[in-house]
């Protein structure tokens, strides 16, 4: 069956694995045909998104680093095979307000959500860890490129730094036919669990703004990333691909 | 942690009424300035201040100061 | 799963057929006139996919005959799971050189033809409450050029309406994108001489101009259950510029 989207034989690793999108994007790629290298801090979850891939297709493998360790991501550069796909998807969220945001909660949102992910990148790309043709794809946010919502700045804020550097590689890696892209995802039902302060009021008066009615499934925001590792988007390279079911038209 | 120095944290996220007007007895979310924001700010500033950290639900089930007080204290 | 597809007669409106038929999807492949060439071509499409593709005629300054053609499709009954909305025109001009005639025609086809279309499919799509419409935009409609006043303010209504339509008709459970290509490698494109191609292909990061497929790709991920959350998107397939 002819089926454009298969990513079939390629290697694909993403951080962030252990849960939410990193772990439905590693679902969905593994059952698309993909080997797996899963990356997350938390040894548990990466075990726990395993037992979910189909353990008949081998070669799936994984590392426990700390991504704001750069030693631990030299280690991992170093021994991690030459990579088909890269999905940058870490991140974490934080919901002060601009005036309350201390310098250590700068440090950690925009060191994990932003540096981070730069930093992986730019040295898988000098240790030629990416194969010609490779996708890179950036877990962004709606958040900092089309919504600013209150207590969301810091959040925002690394973003869309992270947008910004995904449209630089696009630009920079395309000499060995790199695509990168991000997508942009507006709330998704992970992070509402997370989220510090959702009544159901305020649940009700916030989905009313999506033109769907609904929150996107982290399977459905993973489904887009996986699109993106496709050649299926093979002219595909710098954009921002919006998965919010029409959140940003208000 | 004190009832006074705990008040004091809570008044000084509202831009609108006077500090004077806070009490343990307040009904902090009555006032016409309340929103989601204050609520996120008074969660930081109790963190910052007792490095104790109040949830989106301790907010909702509180009426009064004394209410918020009392959900901080259980959590010290 | 059937889909209505314009402009299916050459470009990349030809490869949407090749795509979404080899998909297994039923097609509707709407062109301008019948030729016994196009016929054959249709026909041996299906046979090879094993789907069914069923020729419409209508001219898109013809009001009658666009609204003749899908009510043809309606009456058939079945459902309308997708509409492709490729047919278009491309002219380059400076205003200085152009008459706003030309221009009403271009918007005729370009941008009226494509509401009328859209106004009877998606009532039929909102009886269903499921549906999807993607439209063809362009990079011409994104990015301001000297020549491209007509085409180019064309495609940003199209891509204006793709949005508006998406918030209108989301509710109902239809989900509306355009796809902006940047210069892909068609019959249109060969107007233009090498050097021309040439730096429009540099202008891209790929360094090279998009393939016919790659458009018809990206318009059958968004027709497909993998696009569910994606809405009053515009994917601009353009090589990165």
């Amino acid at each position: 069956m002819y089926n454009p989207f298969s990513i079939s034989g390629k290697t694909i690793l993403i951080t962030g694995a252990g849960s939410g999108i990193g772990r439905s994007t590693a679902i969905i790629a593994s059952q698309m045909g993909a080997t797996v290298i899963l990356v997350d801090i938390n040894e548990e979850g990466i075990k726990e998104t395993l037992s979910r891939i189909d353990e008949h297709k081998a070669g799936h493998s994984y590392y426990v680093v700390d991504l704001m360790d750069s030693k631990e991501v030299e280690s991992l550069v170093e021994d991690v095979v030459c990579l088909d796909g890269l999905v940058n998807n870490v991140g974490i969220s934080n919901t002060r307000p601009l005036h309350l945001i201390r310098e250590e909660d700068f440090n950690l949102v925009v060191g994990l959500n932003t540096k981070a992910p730069m930093i992986l990148t730019n040295l898988l790309y000098k240790k030629k860890k990416f194969n010609k043709g490779a996708s890179i794809v950036f877990t962004s946010s709606l958040a900092g490129l089309y919504t600013f919502t209150p207590a969301n700045g810091l959040y925002s804020l690394s973003k869309s730094a992270l947008t910004s550097y995904a449209k630089s590689c696009a630009v920079e890696f395309a000499v060995r036919e790199i695509r990168s892209n991000c997508v942009n995802p507006s709330m998704v039902n992970t992070h509402l669990k997370e989220s510090l302060s959702f009544s159901e009021d305020e649940y009700k008066k916030d989905v009313e703004k999506y033109p769907l009615k609904r929150y996107a499934e982290p399977e459905e925001v993973a489904k887009a990333i996986v699109f993106l590792l496709s050649d299926a988007s093979s002219y595909i390279t710098g954009h921002t691909l919006l998965v919010d079911g029409g959140r940003s038209l208000k | 942690m004190e009832i006074n120095d705990f008040i004091k944290c809570v008044a000084e996220q509202y831009e609108e009424v006077d500090a004077q007007e806070f009490t343990p007895e307040t009904k902090f979310k009555m006032f016409e300035e309340w929103s989601s924001l204050t609520s996120l700010s008074i969660i930081a500033a109790v963190d910052d201040e007792f490095g104790i950290t109040l949830k989106g639900d301790d907010i909702r089930n509180a009426t009064t100061i004394q209410d918020l007080f009392e959900a901080a204290e259980a959590k010290a | 799963m059937n889909v209505i597809i314009t402009g299916c007669n050459r470009g990349i409106g030809k490869a949407m057929v090749e795509v979404f038929a080899s998909a297994g999807y039923n097609i509707w492949a709407c062109a301008r006139k019948a030729t016994l060439e196009y016929e054959v071509w249709l026909k041996d499409t299906a046979e090879e996919a094993g789907v069914w593709i069923k020729p419409i005629y209508f001219e898109l300054t013809d009001t009658e005959a666009i609204n003749a053609g899908i009510q043809t499709i309606i009456d058939e009954g079945q459902s309308i799971d997708v509409l492709v909305n490729n047919a278009g025109i491309s002219t380059v001009g400076l205003l200085s050189m152009s008459k706003v005639e030309d221009i009403e025609h271009l918007f005729a086809v370009n941008y009226f033809a494509m509401l009328r279309i859209i106004q009877k499919v998606s009532k039929k799509m909102a009886r269903q409450r499921k549906g999807c419409i993607i439209n063809m935009g362009s990079i011409a409609g994104i990015e301001p050029q000297p020549g491209k006043i007509a085409y180019g303010s064309s495609k940003a209504a199209v891509m204006m309406m793709t949005k508006c339509l998406a918030k209108e008709l989301g509710p109902m459970g239809i989900r509306v994108n355009a796809i902006a290509p940047g210069p892909i490698e068609t019959e249109m494109i060969h107007q233009y001489k090498d050097d021309m191609l040439e730096k429009l292909a540099s202008e891209s990061s790929l360094r090279r101009l998009g393939k016919k497929e790659e458009i018809a790709q990206v318009a059958l991920f968004l027709a497909s259950e993998q696009a569910s959350y994606i809405n009053g998107e515009i994917i601009k397939v353009d090589g990165g510029r």
